[in-house]
Parts: structure tokens; C-alpha cells; sequence
């Protein structure tokens, strides 16, 4: 299914000139590259979040790995209790 | 065991995702990286995500924060409902990883892990080598 979304004229334009730029078919297909590139950033920034709360708790990532893993041997005895 | 081309998919377990998160340049980001770009199905059962909240949370992240890192990844979160079926079938010992297995076998497809619980696993660097080709 095909939808339609209003966006300003110059952001049209924009989104012309870059599909152009990147020789993509469509700018569908030029819009699917920028999301993966945008979740590529929000991933790094999420990374970087992620080590700093680990440094704060003054453990090192194999031990963040024992404490979860204790938290999931928890997780499943209240999932699958008869399990 | 390899990655089988004739079926895209693949499950993954909750390290997979602590592992990518630490080491954006590592192997399991590079996969992760590959199912935004369309190239492999991620599957991964609730039971993984509740694990994460849980876990994230003991960090003193907040449940709006580890929801944005979960939209980092396209990963087909799977009810219980599909897999539940299947737990009694698996051959995996350790109680927190028989949701992965079980949703495996709903989906026919392979498990990529950390896991030393698992003793078939896809090999990575063959399904990265795999994607890439």
C-alpha cells in the first residue's frame, strides 16, 4: 500500500535533488537509506549511554553479563514456572 | 551450523543485543546493522525483551530510554502465544534460553547466541560472510 504525506516545497525539493545525488529509483528508496543511517547514529549515541551506565556501577561488562544473567534465570521461573 | 539462505530469518538471545550495545563496531552490531538494512529477519521472543527492561532498569535507565534503544534494531518481538508450545521440545537445558530455542523451531530457523547453553548456534562469521555476498 501506497500513502501520501505533505511535506513543505522545499523539503521536496531537497529530497529530489538527494535522490538524485544518491541515484536511487525513488525517493522511497532514498528515504529507507537515511532511516537506516539515522538508526545507525541513534545506535552509537545509545552505545555510548549504554557503556557510560556500566562504568557508573564500577563494573566491567563480564560481570554486567553474571548480573543479567541472574536476572533472567529469574525472569523465566515467573514465565514458565512448571517449566 | 550455518546460516541457511533459503530461510532469512534467525532468533537471537538477549547477549546478543548487550554485546552490540557495548561494542558498536563488533560482530553483533554488524548483524543487527544487517536486518535495518533488510538483508536478515531478527526474531527474538518477549521473554527477551521483559529480561532487557529488567536488566536495563538495574542500570538506573528509565523505561522511555530502553524502549529508544529497542527501536535501535528491526526485531520481530514474538508473543508466547507462537512459541509456547514448542518449549517442551527442546533440547536446551538452561531454563532462560528454552523461549529461544522453542521460537526456533516455531520458525524453523537457526539461533544466534553467546549462549554456552547452546550447542547448535549459527556461526557468525559465516552469517556475516553470508550477508555480505
Amino acid at each position: 500500500m501506497v500513502k501520501t504525506i505533505s511535506i513543505p516545497e522545499d523539503l521536496h525539493k531537497e529530497l529530489i535533488r538527494l535522490k538524485l545525488d544518491y541515484g536511487d529509483k525513488n525517493v522511497a528508496d532514498m528515504i529507507r537509506k537515511l532511516i537506516v543511517f539515522y538508526k545507525q547514529q541513534r545506535f552509537l549515541e545509545h552505545s555510548k549511554k549504554f557503556r557510560e551506565a556500566i562504568k557508573k556501577q564500577g563494573i566491567s561488562f563480564e560481570e554486567f553479563l553474571k548480573r543479567a544473567e541472574k536476572i533472567r534465570e529469574g525472569v523465566a521461573d515467573e514465565l514458565f514456572p512448571d517449566k | 551450523m550455518n546460516f541457511s539462505q533459503t530461510n532469512n530469518k534467525i532468533v537471537i538471545d538477549t547477549n546478543i543485543l548487550f554485546m552490540a550495545w557495548y561494542n558498536p563496531e563488533g560482530k553483533c552490531a554488524k548483524v543487527l546493522e544487517k536486518a535495518n538494512e533488510g538483508k536478515i529477519e531478527i526474531y527474538a521472543p518477549d521473554s527477551v525483551k521483559i529480561k532487557i527492561f529488567r536488566i536495563l532498569q538495574e542500570q538506573r535507565l528509565s523505561i522511555r530510554e530502553i524502549e529508544d534503544f529497542l527501536s535501535d534494531f528491526e526485531i520481530n518481538w514474538t508473543d508466547k502465544i507462537i512459541y509456547e508450545r514448542f518449549i517442551d521440545k527442546v533440547k536446551v537445558k538452561h531454563k532462560p534460553d528454552k523461549p529461544v530455542e522453542a521460537l526456533a523451531i516455531a520458525l524453523d530457523c537457526e539461533i544466534l547466541s553467546a549462549d554456552k547453553h547452546f550447542k547448535e548456534k549459527i556461526n557468525i562469521d559465516k552469517l556475516l560472510s553470508s550477508l555480505d555476498k
